[in-house]
């Protein structure tokens, strides 16, 4: 199976809320579903559901009604850092990569009934990266047309904060995806924006900044933000320092986003639906 | 430090030498956030001395360019040494032989025999200086005091010329100590007087020339050697005290008036009675050996082109750049990453 058919399995944390009838656990009643639980005809007066065994079996001559557990469909975000940093190009393209996995969500979501929705965000919610959640399968060829004409421009990532407000007040299984290149403190101010949400945070990363560091050379380096550069002298004392800091900043952030709910899922080099599916359900 | 250029037309290429500091000097590798790169002391060191050479390659390539050179300069030196001013006695006499014949032609005269050790005596010291004077009735100002001594070479053997007749000490001595007075530099001067005597009663100092010769010998604090060119007759001392009875005048023996004349002058002084070619020779070797006092002396040297010099340290300073791009690398990027960077 090829990323351009490939689907993720995703299930929402909690039971879902609305009235759009779909894929997933419900926290309401009604309709054909997995058996939930007896009530009593006083409680739900519906005769086409009365079983009949359970109140003929029943001393107290109660009559009861199953009841069944109505499956809803659930809106899925993708919240995207559009910041300049994203512009890194190593093993793969991290935008093109970004919107191989926004395409690949919302044919998922189409193929399960949900709706999808992507807020792209930089300096502030870019307007024209704001697909609000639809059901419709033209959206997948939209998201992936623009991302292919989108190239980020702007120096940070603060808009992500500001995300939260455009996601309405239901709860929803919102991917927040980002190299999470800032501060620790900014990535909380975002997580706790979307506190009341289920969010999956997925770190987009490339192997050639991570371990495939080169042991000895010169880089020029130059910061894709702020444009500034410094000439680093690699050797390997050198780069063994720097795989430890980049160790240590990756842990204390899985350590800061498990606090909230999920551990990260690290979206490196290439996406493998299987595995982004494994995590989604593991946790 | 004395350094002109050629051309300095090339000169205002030098304002390109910040240049390295402005524009990158290594391809720039772009990475999501300089946060994560570990700060490097020996990192930085490396990329200030990479802009560094690079800015010493471009100056020092433009100084190429203009060609400098240094000045011809002179240099003050210490060595050990003396000025000595030779005072040649050109007086018919000296023309004989030692043993004072005229026509003997094979054997060489006095003259001869002086200019040709005293040739060899300068030739054989390195930083002394000489000056030349000759006298017979009037001195001759012969050659400066001067370091050059092919100069003096010449000189002594000007001194070869045929001798006249008279013989005044004084004036001799008093050019050589006024040479000696005009010449800043010479911090230990010493005078070589070569003569045979024979001044035959006329040549010996007025008290006029005695007083002020007396106080220039004192102010100049000049060493004084004399060469006696006169052989042994018998048991005969010409410069100790005649026999009771005889007269004891500078009439009668004018050399050894001039001989104790010296002597009361309270200087260095030392005489020489040479009588033959050997003791010549050990006279000269003895003065060469006693004048070790620290004579300062200025060597000169030549302009020197020193284009060479920029351009070796121009290759230098671009050989360490060559280097700094060997090392230059950047990070991993996958052959599909730049087909894509190269057709968008």
């Amino acid at each position: 199976m090829t990323n351009a058919t490939a689907t993720i399995s995703y299930r929402p944390r909690q039971r879902a809320e609305g009235v759009v009838i779909g894929a997933h656990r419900g926290r309401g009643t009604g309709g054909p579903g997995v058996f939930l639980d007896h009530v009593s005809y006083l409680h739900q007066p519906d005769p086409r559901r009365i079983d009949l065994r359970l109140t003929l079996r029943d001393p107290f001559e109660t009559i009861y009604v199953r009841r069944y557990e109505q499956r809803l469909a659930i809106a899925l975000y993708a919240i995207v850092d559009l910041s300049r940093s994203m512009r890194f190009e190593g093993t793969a393209r991290k935008m093109a990569l970004v919107g191989e996995l926004c395409v690949c969500l919302a044919r998922s979501a189409h193929e399960l009934g949900d709706a999808f929705g992507l807020i792209g965000c930089d300096a502030r919610v870019c307007d024209d990266f704001l697909f609000p959640a639809r059901r419709d399968r033209g959206l997948e060829s939209e998201v992936a047309r623009r991302f292919a004409s989108f190239v980020p421009e702007r120096a940070n990532a603060d808009g992500l904060a500001d995300a939260a407000a455009y996601l309405g007040g239901k709860r929803k299984l919102v991917f927040l995806i980002s190299d999470f290149r800032m501060p620790l403190a900014k990535v909380e101010a975002v997580l706790q924006s979307l506190a009341r949400h289920d969010v999956v945070p997925i770190v987009v990363s490339d192997s050639a900044e991570e371990t495939a560091l080169p042991s000895l050379g010169l880089i020029d380096v130059r910061d894709l933000e702020t444009g500034r550069h410094r000439v680093v002298f690699m050797r390997p004392a050198l780069r063994r320092r720097w795989l430890a800091q980049a160790a240590e900043w990756r842990r204390s952030l899985a350590q800061l986003f498990q606090s909230y709910g999920r551990p990260p899922f690290e979206l490196s080099d290439r996406l493998d639906a299987y595995e982004l599916s494994r995590h989604l359900l593991e946790t | 430090m004395n350094y002109m250029v050629v051309e300095p037309r090339f000169l205002w290429l030098l304002l390109l030498a910040p240049l390295p500091f402005l524009a990158p000097t290594l391809r720039r590798a772009s990475f999501p956030t300089l946060d994560a790169v570990p700060k490097d002391l020996p990192s930085s060191l490396l990329s200030f001395a990479i802009k560094a050479a690079a800015a010493v390659a471009i100056i020092a390539a433009v100084i190429a360019l203009a060609r400098p050179y240094r000045l011809a300069q002179s240099v003050k030196l210490l060595a050990t040494g003396a000025h000595v001013v030779i005072v040649i006695d050109r007086s018919l006499s000296m023309d004989f032989t030692l043993n004072d014949d005229e026509t003997a032609s094979n054997a060489e005269s006095k003259i001869k025999m002086a200019v040709r050790l005293l040739k060899d005596f300068v030739a054989r010291t390195e930083h002394d200086e000489f000056g030349v004077v000759a006298f017979s009735t009037a001195p001759v100002f012969v050659l400066p005091i001067t370091g050059h001594h092919a100069a003096v070479q010449a000189a002594l053997t000007a001194m070869l010329q045929p001798g006249i007749p008279g013989t005044n000490v004084g004036l001799g001595l008093e050019l050589a100590l006024r040479m000696i007075a005009r010449d800043p530099h010479a911090t230990s001067p010493a005078i070589l007087f070569v003569s045979d005597g024979e001044y035959g009663g006329a040549g010996f100092f007025s008290v006029d020339m005695q007083e002020s010769l007396r106080t220039a010998f004192r102010k100049e604090n000049t060493h004084l050697y004399w060469l006696f060119l006169r052989p042994h007759k018998g048991n005969e001392d010409i410069l100790a005290a005649p026999p009771p009875g005889q007269e004891d005048t500078p009439n009668t023996k004018p050399e050894r008036h001039i001989d104790l004349f010296f002597k009361s002058l309270g200087i260095t002084y030392r005489i020489f009675w040479a009588d033959s070619p050997r003791a010549i020779q050990d006279a000269v070797a003895e003065i060469n050996h006693l004048e070790t006092r620290p004579v300062t002396y200025f060597e000169q040297i030549p302009r020197k082109d020193v284009t060479k010099l920029a351009y070796a340290i121009a290759a230098f300073a671009c050989l360490l750049l060559v280097a700094a791009k060997l090392l230059e690398t950047g990070f991993a990027r996958a052959p599909q990453v730049e087909r894509w960077t190269a057709s968008s």
